[in-house]
């Protein structure tokens, strides 16, 4: 017997073959560049081929232009004959082919999720000669040799096919608006003759920015307004311990004038003492949200980032599957297994020892549930290379978590003492930790905010030794950040765990956003104003979110593919037809702003040091290459600058601290955003390496002689 | 079709002297105001304005409206 199995990346690919061969040696062919593996045992021969993410996408029946609209016939097509980026898939497409030929059974084993599911059945449909039918499922979470070898005894007969019409669904709903909406703004645009900008949104990309227009319009339209709070203090033995007045925040001048000056001098009373004890759990495993949000307030990781480090940790088996929702850890992934295989490793030795005391082991266990796999956890498996530094700090913190679920709680005493001065109330707090429990796991993680209180009974008397008025004025509400536009699109119900950070990477390539606290761009507030106007339902967050469920019920049997699709079609088609009667107006509209972005962009603030003018991103007609150039190039100027040449680049409204000149970004996917100066690097590159080099201040060194810039910006 | 008093973008609406953004942000300082008015028992209009632009959390557009009133009093009347 033959058996192919299609596997979601080469990685896997290998990892699956190493399983399954009775050698654990695969042999492995190039043929036309594509990995392939042929594992043994006694007795079959097991094919295995891997995928490069989708290689099949939806694509217009009929129509074939890139540029016309609207569009509702669609088909699934190889994703290269859409995508000239995409050529070399057709290697790929080719190489599975031909190992479909010599194949008598067929096995899915991509990721077990939406996408997973529809890349590999795309594949047995359209590459394996409609293998489709009668192709078998390999479920697993983690990629350790156990699992793999336990997945692939225990397959499932045949594919999840209600998880795979949900992911066609998902595909072609995105892709009727993505490409209807984005080709009306791209091309009402470009009409108007003023150059051309990719404008895109689609079913989740247009509730998510306007979310940060939103916030953008609250913040640029915000006044502040004063209001006073109470800084109060008493000295008991020589130390200070500070006040809390009963009142927050005083509206009025006169009320807070009031407040001192009856206080003033004053001997406050203790009336009561009291104290609590509050047990705290230990935190709920891992879901993908959770890890993302973690990820970025620890190491300010971007949650695109996060998943990048997540999926490689996944594929060398060193966590389980990243993309779930689960915040639940079942009995069947062996609990002590693991925490033996994490007490191999030097630095959590003494903490899973402790744990292992334990009569029985139980984690912690959160609200969320994914049916497809558990929270994310480690496999206990030691890693088998020196991880880069992000990598290490993510499986720290996903250990940690781990093993902190099986800790006991914490407890914690918060006592406050209340003193008075008739009519005035103060109080003094003070908390401090009783038993650490799962806080000694999960440093350094959690944060410990103790401070005791002086010693102090009911009657006690002790003077004030300071009371002031502050003022202060109200402050406009936050920016999203990446992180936080995440969550926030969760708690909306946009998106899956596996698209939303893409969506946020999409907004700032689009030029919509810029910054690590996210601000909306001209180009992104004239969008939403559009939309707003013409057609409010698409940007309207409630809509998509009632499709996100339609999705959710084709996965449970409870409506069906193409019931979703004619509804979604009756409700787009009079949007488009409107927003077609429109274009030109919405066109000149969009025109402007395009073209003032586009400059705005690409020009920088700093001007020429030689002549004054001003500096732009200049990309050369020769090589392609793109370069900082002077205005005054034509007046014989020949001031230039290098930049990196990969990556989306944006001038950054920051300074270099040891040159002066403006700070660029390049954002690449799934990488940290890198911040340098062109100009310290080309003074470098040119003076052989002798001008003062900055420190790095981070854990991760310089790329290509790029300076890290998280020390050179000025404040 | 008129252009706003303070940014000099088209408004579509009938009768009005500013766009969509600027309106906002005329509302915005209209209210905070009287808040203002509030907190310090009274408080000169033109001390108002004064103030609010020199202040860090004043947004953009509230900023861009305040400069304006400011050399237009007569356009704080509605």
């Amino acid at each position: 017997m033959t058996t192919l199995i299609v596997c979601e990346k080469p990685d896997a690919a290998a990892r699956v073959a190493r399983a399954l061969d009775e050698d654990g040696d695969p042999r492995r062919s190039d043929a036309q560049g594509v990995p392939t593996y042929e594992s043994r045992n006694k007795h079959e021969s097991i094919f295995i081929c891997s995928a490069l993410g989708h290689l099949y996408a939806v694509d217009s029946k009929t129509r074939t232009g890139r540029r016309f609209y609207p569009v509702w016939d669609f088909d699934w097509k190889p994703k290269h004959l859409i995508d000239k980026k995409s050529a070399r898939l057709a290697r790929w497409i080719q190489v599975i082919s031909g190992l479909a030929n010599k194949a008598d059974r067929y096995i899915n084993s991509c990721d077990f999720d939406v996408e997973g599911s529809l890349i590999g059945y795309t594949i047995l449909r359209y590459a394996c000669h409609g293998a489709d039918m009668k192709a078998q499922r390999m479920k697993f979470s983690t990629m350790t040799e156990k699992e793999l070898k336990s997945a692939y005894k225990t397959l499932a007969p045949q594919l999840d096919l209600p998880l795979v019409e949900a992911g066609r669904t998902r595909h072609e709903l995105d892709w009727l608006y993505g490409i209807n909406l984005s080709r009306l703004l791209t091309e009402s645009a470009l009409r108007q003759h003023r150059g051309y900008t990719t404008l895109s949104t689609g079913r989740v990309q247009g509730p998510t920015l306007k979310f940060v227009v939103n916030r953008e319009e609250e913040i640029r339209c915000f006044t502040p307004i004063p209001f006073w709070t109470i800084e109060a203090a008493v000295t008991k033995d020589d130390q200070t311990y500070p006040l809390e007045y009963a009142k927050e925040k005083i509206p009025t001048l006169a009320e807070a004038e009031q407040v001192v000056k009856d206080c003033k001098g004053a001997l406050l009373a203790v009336e009561s003492a009291e104290s609590r004890n509050i047990q705290q759990s230990p935190p709920y495993p891992f879901d993908l949200s959770s890890l993302q949000s973690e990820a970025y307030r620890h190491f300010g990781y971007t949650p695109s980032r996060t998943l990048a480090l997540a999926e490689r940790l996944y594929l060398e088996a060193l966590i389980s599957y990243p993309r779930t929702s689960s915040q639940k850890l079942p009995p069947d992934i062996g609990y002590s297994e693991i925490l033996r295989g994490i007490s191999n490793i030097a630095q959590y030795r003494s903490l899973a020892s402790k744990l292992s005391v334990q009569a029985s082991l139980r984690p912690t266990q959160g609200l969320e549930e994914d049916p497809a796999h558990p929270a994310v956890y480690p496999t206990g498996e030691s890693p088998k290379r020196t991880l880069i530094q992000p990598e290490a700090n993510l499986l720290d913190l996903i250990i940690r978590r781990f093993i902190a679920g099986f800790a006991q709680t914490s407890l914690r005493e918060n006592s406050r003492i209340t003193l008075k001065r008739e009519p005035h109330t103060f109080f003094l707090r003070g908390s401090r930790i009783l038993r650490e429990g799962w806080i000694e796991f999960y440093k350094p993680y959690t944060s410990d905010d103790s401070h005791s209180l002086p010693d102090l009974k009911v009657g006690d008397k002790l003077p004030l030794s300071k009371i002031q008025a502050a003022q202060k004025f109200t402050e406009p509400p936050p920016r999203y950040n990446p992180s936080s536009l995440l969550r926030k699109m969760e708690e909306e119900n946009l998106g899956t765990v596996a698209t939303r950070a893409e969506i946020i990477e999409i907004l700032y390539r689009r030029g919509y956003i810029k910054n690590i606290r996210i601000e909306a761009t001209p180009l992104a507030l004239k969008i939403i104003s559009i939309l707003n106007k013409y057609c409010p339902q698409i940007i309207d967050p409630s809509f998509t979110a009632r499709l996100e469920t339609s999705m959710d019920h084709i996965q449970s049997l409870q409506t069906t593919r193409s019931l979703v699709l004619s509804e979604t079609l009756d409700y787009l088609r009079p949007i488009m037809l409107n927003l077609i009667a429109k274009e030109d107006e919405i066109g000149s509209q969009l025109a402007e702003v395009v073209a003032s972005q586009r400059i705005a962009v690409i020009t920088f603030d700093y001007p020429c040091p030689q002549c004054g003018l001003k500096l732009s991103i200049i990309r050369s007609r020769t090589s392609g290459k793109r370069f900082i150039g002077c205005a005054g190039y034509e007046k014989g100027c020949r001031f230039t600058l290098p930049l990196p040449q990969f990556g989306a680049l944006s001038i950054t409204p920051t300074y270099c601290k040891l040159c002066g000149f403006q700070l660029v970004q390049t954002r690449t996917k799934g990488r940290r955003p890198l911040t340098s100066c062109a100009r310290c690097y080309s003074s470098k590159t040119k003076k052989g390496g002798f001008v003062a080099t900055p420190t790095i201040s981070t854990s991760q060194p310089a790329k290509s002689g790029l300076v890290e810039a998280t020390s050179l910006v000025k404040d | 079709m008129l252009d706003c008093s303070v940014c000099g973008s088209a408004i579509e609406q009938v009768n009005a002297e500013l766009c969509p953004d600027h309106a906002r942000a005329l509302d915005s300082v209209r209210k905070a105001y009287e808040l203002w008015a509030l907190a310090y028992g009274g408080v000169a209009l033109a001390d108002f304005l004064k103030r609010i632009v020199m202040l860090r959390e004043t947004g953009r557009s509230a900023r861009e409206i305040t400069e304006f009133l400011k050399q237009h009093l007569e356009r704080w009347q509605r």
